[in-house]
């Protein structure tokens, strides 16, 4: 299915169209519970995920509508923040206490450009200029959810240099995708 | 209490932090509220997601097991009907209930201006205009707050991502409603976040009003209008 018929049937889902919402569910469904499942690493609560992921789709889809966001990204989106609200209900609370940040006040650039289709290719080609480390502690956390405490864990390196890698890779990967 | 107002990660850094969802509860629940009322991190913060989707090309799809469809029909559209609308929902509701990227992803609407301006047409839903939004700066932004009305439920949430008190020295916010004089909403109590309670005289007036915080004894300004100097003022915005 493409990008359009995936927006337009959302547009229909926003006007309360179940059919619409039917299709919509056929045609992404996989996807999404492949998403789910990526991070809990377990059938039954990705598909209870999946699941709730579609009744926020069914009562926002009229947010969608003007928010700009391509249809495959927003429905990603929810089901991956689902899956993780899911994640770390299910854990106790990870041990972050040295973690002190407060949002700095500076003035933001707005770069809210929609990044085209096939941005696979050029996306896994930036990757590999990375660092292993870091893109692998990239992808730990979009693709697997894990937080920061996971990640140092998982590399054995203390949280800060985690944290300083982490956020490297971040402004290395956005220099590479806006060349 | 001292904070790093210098030092921290840029907002580009922070957005992706929040939308990889590595952020510390505290700084994500900020980040989430910046997040649907300041549109410039709004940007920031689909501009990653949209960055990062792509990745997700290396997970394979799974079928759902049939039976998962069924139930969530009958979840949606069996229990539907009884169940009314859903309007009031706090911020927090609408923030944890939805995840807090999803749901930035979803207040990135309160930015587009055919939402504020009324029907779009093309069958764009537009929400009434029930919550309010506005972002309270001191000149200097060692000071910065995230304040969102609620007109249903008649409740102030708000959100320090910054705050520099004078020691023995209070914040009071205010609303001011168009062509009139302040209203006291509160002196603001200590600590990240707060639930006020909105005068019913500034409920009825949301539509064009300004709030602003001022600088008090302790115990709040002695009379009914800011008794000293007025450190911020913003208008609020639709939702």
């Amino acid at each position: 299915m493409t990008r359009e018929e995936i927006e337009a049937l959302i547009g229909s889902v926003a006007l309360g169209d179940r059919t619409a919402f039917q299709s919509l569910y056929d045609a992404t469904s996989a996807k999404l519970l492949g998403v789910c499942l990526r991070i809990l690493k377990d059938r039954a609560a990705a598909e209870d995920a999946m699941q709730d992921t579609y009744i926020k789709v069914w009562k926002n889809a009229d947010r969608f509508a003007v928010n700009g966001y391509s249809p495959m990204t927003w429905l990603i989106t929810i089901a991956r923040n689902t899956a993780i609200d899911r994640l770390r209900a299910s854990k106790p609370a990870a041990d972050i206490a040295d973690f002190t940040d407060t949002i700095a006040a500076s003035g933001p650039t707005a770069e809210g450009r929609v990044i085209a289709a096939a941005e696979a290719r050029r996306i896994s080609a930036c990757f590999n200029e990375l660092d292993a480390d870091r893109s692998a502690a990239i992808k730990g956390a979009y693709l697997d959810g894990q937080s920061y405490a996971d990640l140092a864990e998982n590399f054995n390196v203390p949280l800060n240099t985690m944290r300083t890698w982490l956020r490297r890779g971040l402004i290395a990967l956005r220099e590479c995708l806006s060349r | 209490m001292s904070r790093r107002d210098d030092q921290g990660p840029d907002d580009t850094e922070i957005a992706a932090e929040y939308v990889l969802r590595v952020l510390k509860p505290d700084a994500e629940r900020a980040a989430a509220i910046r997040a649907a009322s300041d549109p410039a991190f709004a940007a920031e913060v689909r501009a990653w997601e949209e960055r990062f989707a792509p990745m997700m090309a290396e997970v394979d799809p799974v079928d759902p097991d049939p039976a998962t469809k069924a139930a969530l029909v009958k979840r949606l559209f069996g229990a539907e009907e009884a169940q009314g609308q859903r309007g009031g929902a706090g911020i927090w509701q609408l923030l944890t209930g939805i995840g807090f990227a999803a749901a930035a992803a979803l207040a990135v609407i309160a930015f587009q201006p055919q939402a504020i301006d009324g029907p779009a047409g093309d069958g764009v839903v537009v929400a009434e205009n029930t919550r309010f939004v506005t972002e309270l700066a001191v000149a200097d932004e060692t000071t910065r707050m995230f304040a969102v009305i609620d007109v249903n439920t008649g409740e102030l949430d708000l959100a320090w991502t910054a705050r520099n008190q004078a020691e023995g020295r209070e914040f009071q916010l205010w609303g001011i409603p168009e062509g009139q004089a302040p209203i006291s909403i509160g002196v603001l109590p200590p600590g990240r976040q707060a639930t006020l309670t909105v005068p019913a005289a500034l409920l009825a007036a949301t539509d064009g009003m300004v709030l602003a915080i001022s600088d008090e004894p302790p115990g709040g300004s002695p009379t009914d209008q800011p008794s000293g100097d007025i450190l911020a003022t913003a208008p609020v915005s639709a939702i």
